[in-house]
């Protein structure tokens, strides 16, 4: 249903359902919610003998469509039939509406209304979730474990690359011009304090994997080692490197 | 590529050589390449050998027996400096006396490659005695005088710079895929022993392998070694494993080297 009324013309009609329906022992009971975000859905709750649900919103402000969406129909845990429905407020601005929902059941009437807060969608679910920001750039530390019986030529080549230029620049250059360190570990390494942290948890990544990792320790990626010094050293400079 | 025939006239006067047959047999110590692994076959080496960061750009200085017979501690030590070059990212010179005086049996009489292995294995090696390790280590050693006595506790410094496992290669084609996966090889050739470090393709379509020589200079010798960096035959390098054993460097004990952040996360 469509409603453009004003927030007090909402109130009168919902007295009046109510007044309606005093003396009646009322076998359907409605809840509506007090908050929903922006663009999002209103679960409305109507509980007992539901036999028709009617919808009436009334924003206070804009104008806003509702549309009645059964979502579920069945018993609750107290073997009672059960309605749930989905308000879905068409774009509405944030502000405040007043929802009246009206269920009938046997000759009998329930109503609720609510007043409606619709959030802004950032605060409540974000639409589009934020990217995670970017690494503060600085030093980093290439820490690879391997097990070396077991590295491949295109491996070597990666592990090569990191200490060996080639023309034209290349990872090595690129580490070494912005002090970068490298570690370049095998995993039957004896153990030591320092490195046991990362051996543990190289303990669930196919092997070579690599960490990066800033100068203060904060773990900025963990994962197999890429399969190109091209793809190391995108990775390295997304992660502030 | 063309068979230069030993000549013991052709080491240049002031080099010496050293190396004596090996005294286990292959498999003995550490486990055989050729069994561990497949062999990178021949044709797909050229490709390889195109796309590979030989490691000769890891040796960051030739080490130099001079007059001694050191050569199987220099390869080794050569090996070890390399590895630390790219897995530390540390050019930490060592001593070689470190080595040899513990497999000489007190004389200046050569020692086989086999012994040099278990000693950098056991205890491993001293940082050389440059003023930059002494202040960095509690414990230093002379690259070459190999009389002078080892500082008491020695091993604990020597334990840094361990040669941890090695693959014991029965060919030079077992050596050819080792450097092809970034391992150094230490082997000997003509009672001398060399590390070598990558392969090449010649003009001629066939290979060559690459060494660094002991001999402490960048730069051809002439004859059949060279200063610095060498090449040699396939056929060369299989009669000489064959005599002197090969072994590949897979790993080494350099963690206590690095100075790694705790992880935070």
């Amino acid at each position: 249903m469509r409603g453009k009324y004003s927030i007090a013309a909402a109130a009168m009609l919902a007295a009046v359902l109510m007044a309606a329906t005093a003396t009646a022992e009322p076998k359907a009971v409605v809840t509506v919610p007090n908050v929903i975000p922006e663009g999002g859905v209103a679960f409305v709750n109507t509980e007992g003998s539901v036999g028709e649900v009617t919808f009436v919103v009334f924003p206070t402000e804009a104008a806003g469509y509702l549309i009645r969406l059964p979502i579920f129909e069945g018993l609750d845990a107290k073997k009672q039939p059960i309605i749930r429905l989905a308000a879905l407020l068409n774009a509405p601005p944030p502000g405040e509406y007043f929802l009246v929902v009206v269920a009938s059941a046997d000759g009998s009437i329930d109503a609720a209304g609510a007043k409606l807060t619709v959030r802004s969608g950032e605060e409540v679910i974000p639409p589009n979730p934020q990217p995670e920001p970017a690494p503060q750039p600085g030093r980093r530390w290439l820490i690879v474990i391997e097990e070396s019986q077991q590295r491949t030529t295109q491996q070597a080549q990666v592990i090569n690359s990191l200490r060996i230029p080639q023309q034209g620049g290349g990872l090595a250059t690129y580490l070494d011009g912005k002090g970068h360190q490298v570690a370049i570990l095998d995993r039957d390494q004896p153990a030591q304090p320092a490195l046991a942290p990362y051996l543990e948890a190289a303990g669930d990544l196919d092997l070579p994997c690599v960490f990066i990792v800033d100068e203060a320790g904060t773990v900025l990626a963990k994962q197999p080692l890429p399969g190109t010094a091209d793809d190391l050293l995108a990775l390295l400079k997304s992660k502030g490197g | 590529m063309a068979e230069i025939p030993l000549d013991v006239r052709a080491v240049p006067p002031g080099c010496g050589t050293g190396c004596l047959p090996r005294n286990t047999k292959l498999g003995d110590r550490w486990p055989i390449l050729e069994d561990q692994l497949t062999e990178i076959p021949e044709a797909d080496w050229p490709e390889l050998i195109e796309q590979q960061r030989s490691m000769e750009w890891l040796v960051w200085e030739v080490l130099n027996q001079k007059s001694t017979n050191s050569c199987t501690a220099n390869a080794t030590a050569q090996g070890i400096e390399t590895i630390c070059n790219r897995q530390a990212k540390q050019q930490i010179p060592l001593s070689q006396a470190s080595i040899y005086k513990m497999i000489n049996g007190g004389r200046d009489a050569g020692s086989s490659i086999d012994d040099a292995l278990e000693q950098i294995a056991t205890d491993g090696a001293l940082p050389a005695d440059t003023a930059e390790n002494k202040a960095r280590f509690a414990h230093t050693f002379p690259r070459l005088d190999w009389r002078a006595s080892l500082p008491d506790g020695w091993r604990e410094t020597a334990g840094l710079f361990k040669g941890l496992e090695w693959f014991d290669i029965g060919g030079a084609r077992g050596l050819v895929t080792a450097v092809l996966l970034g391992h150094p090889v230490v082997t000997g050739r003509d009672g001398h022993a060399l590390c070598y470090l990558a392969v090449v393709r010649l003009p001629d379509g066939s290979f060559a392998l690459v060494y660094v020589n002991s001999w402490g200079q960048w730069g051809v010798a002439g004859g059949s070694m060279s200063y610095g960096f060498g090449r040699d035959s396939l056929a060369r390098v299989d009669r000489g494993i064959r005599s002197y054993g090969g072994w590949a460097l897979r790993s080494a004990n350099l963690a206590g080297l690095l100075d790694l952040p705790a992880p935070q996360n």
